[in-house]
């Protein structure tokens, strides 16, 4: 593959998304960078948006700003790296991610008892130790917020809303209470993730991050409270992985323009597979062009010794590889 | 005469040839009698003890019993578990219409770092005292194995077992709250 270094004025936004994790880097011009989120090639254990910078040689001391939108750890494997690696850069995290009941979350589930990954509770903890050992500031996320402004490009923050933090800090007070879990327990619906807008010239682009809809939570709260969207969205990169529930139709009829060019990573672990052929479908009537970093359908059954699939057979075990690439 | 007291048999000669004697007695390990049966301590000796060519034989008839003893002690502990695959499982979803769990697998044996697999497992097939422990984020190891028996019988089997964890102790607790707050009063200055 031939990587082609964005021109000085050009704004160029990179998705990465292994089947299971997302990363989003972005070129706002003038050789700068700003990257969200981490994830890794598992195959080469690359992290992916330090690899694709690396291949472009591009100078990491060129990275600005480094935005978690989330602590989840299909958004934050590598990350730690990726900050150790970024010396120069701003950290931004939604800012109930900074007070004491997640940090105490966090440091809970911080040791690993497991091989498996924590449910990114390392990840973000070590990132925040590493901001403290440095002495940095940190930059927390409220909602409308500027990040950068250049020649070329703004940078706003949509998400997390406000009216979510007191409901969120409570949530994992209670979380910590149990403290009987072996993986730190996941909260659900995603109502903290971040969502960004980018403005240059006449166009926009949205960044949906992980953020759903849930009883006019989610979506609606930010298409109320928002105050930085100027313009259509002529790229749109879809939330949470195209699923049903992170959909809300005035997202497309509000922000996007008519020739919107929608941007997905698949998300393929357990029962769950997304987007679904209903979401593929649905994407693709509501953009003028759509791309996902990998198939989202994509099933390969997994090759063991004989003795181990001839006992899975009997089990009735079924085993599904992952997609290792990133897209 | 060179005759033993407790048997007709030629007694060195049955030592001697083990092969026949495992052939004719395939479970004799089982049976720990069958071993003190034969046992020429004491009670079994050469008719003249006081000859000094009988007082020999007795004493290569002990060697040799003590030799096979350890012999046969050594093939006692040679029942063991041969693994051929382990996973490392996270339990992702559960569906309990079906019977079936969602499953991230990681392969111990490749010494993989990152779950690769999904899986879906029957629930059925989790042991009874384990049930209980099958919930969303739950960890299991699954072991496809061969037990392996003294006789060299193998028999294959697969055992999915959930983790138990001890709870957080107090000691713990307290470092990551006063940890969790010196950090947040870190970051409450910007």
């Amino acid at each position: 593959m031939e990587y082609v270094k964005p021109d000085i004025d050009q704004i160029e936004a990179s998705l990465f998304g292994p089947g299971y994790g997302e990363s989003l880097v972005l070129h706002i011009g003038n050789d700068q960078w700003v990257i969200v989120d981490s994830c890794i090639d598992t195959n080469s254990e690359d992290i992916a948006p330090l690899r694709y910078l690396n291949e472009l040689g591009v100078c990491l001391s060129n990275v600005k700003h480094i935005i978690a939108s989330h602590w989840h750890d299909d958004h934050t494997r590598g990350l730690h790296k990726v900050v150790q690696a970024c010396k120069n850069a701003h950290f931004w995290c939604p800012a109930p991610m900074t007070k004491q009941e997640f940090l105490y979350y966090a440091k809970l589930y911080q040791k690993p008892q497991t091989r498996l990954p924590t449910g990114g509770t390392t990840e973000i903890y070590n990132v925040f130790k590493l901001i403290r050992e440095r002495s940095q500031p940190i930059h927390r996320i409220l909602p409308n917020q500027l990040i950068l402004k250049n020649n070329y490009c703004s940078l706003f923050t949509l998400s997390p809303t406000s009216q979510r933090f007191e409901e969120f800090l409570q949530m994992f007070s209670e979380l910590a209470q149990k403290d009987d879990y072996v993986r730190a327990p996941q909260i659900k619906p995603n109502s903290l993730s971040v969502s960004l807008w980018a403005s240059f010239d006449s166009h926009g682009a949205l960044f949906g991050g992980d953020v759903e809809e849930q009883n006019n939570k989610g979506w609606h709260q930010i298409l109320h409270e928002q105050t930085c969207i100027d313009g259509s969205a002529s790229l749109f990169k879809i939330p949470h992985h195209g699923s049903n529930n992170a959909h809300k139709e005035e997202v497309w009829s509000n922000i996007c323009s008519s020739n919107v060019t929608s941007i997905l990573s698949p998300f393929s672990q357990g029962k769950k597979k997304l987007p679904s052929p209903k979401d593929v479908d649905r994407i693709c009537k509501k953009s003028y062009q759509s791309f996902a970093t990998s198939s989202p359908s994509r099933k390969t059954k997994a090759k063991f010794n004989s003795v181990t699939e001839k006992e899975f057979k009997a089990w009735g075990i079924k085993v599904q590889s992952q997609p290792r690439s990133l897209g | 005469m060179e005759r033993l007291k407790t048997s007709s048999t030629d007694y060195l000669g049955l030592m001697n040839d083990t092969t026949s004697f495992h052939e004719q007695n395939k479970d004799w390990r089982r049976q720990p009698n069958l071993l003190s049966y034969y046992k020429p301590y004491g009670n079994i000796q050469y008719d003249d003890a006081t000859n000094p060519e009988h007082e020999t034989k007795n004493k290569e008839v002990n060697r040799i019993y003590k030799a096979r003893q350890k012999k046969s002690s050594q093939l006692k502990v040679k029942e063991h578990i041969r693994v051929v695959q382990e996973f490392e499982g996270l339990v992702e979803s559960i569906d309990w219409q079906e019977n079936i769990f969602y499953a991230r697998l990681m392969d111990l044996t490749a010494n993989h770092n990152h779950e690769n697999y999904t899986a879906e497992l029957p629930i059925d097939d989790i042991r009874d005292d384990d049930k209980h422990l099958l919930q969303e984020g739950a960890i299991f190891n699954i072991r496809v194995a061969y037990k392996i028996k003294p006789s060299g019988s193998k028999r294959r089997f697969t055992e999915i077992i959930f983790r138990r964890i001890p709870k957080k102790h107090k000691i713990y607790k307290d470092e990551a709250k006063k940890e969790s707050e010196e950090l947040a009063n870190y970051f409450e200055q910007f």
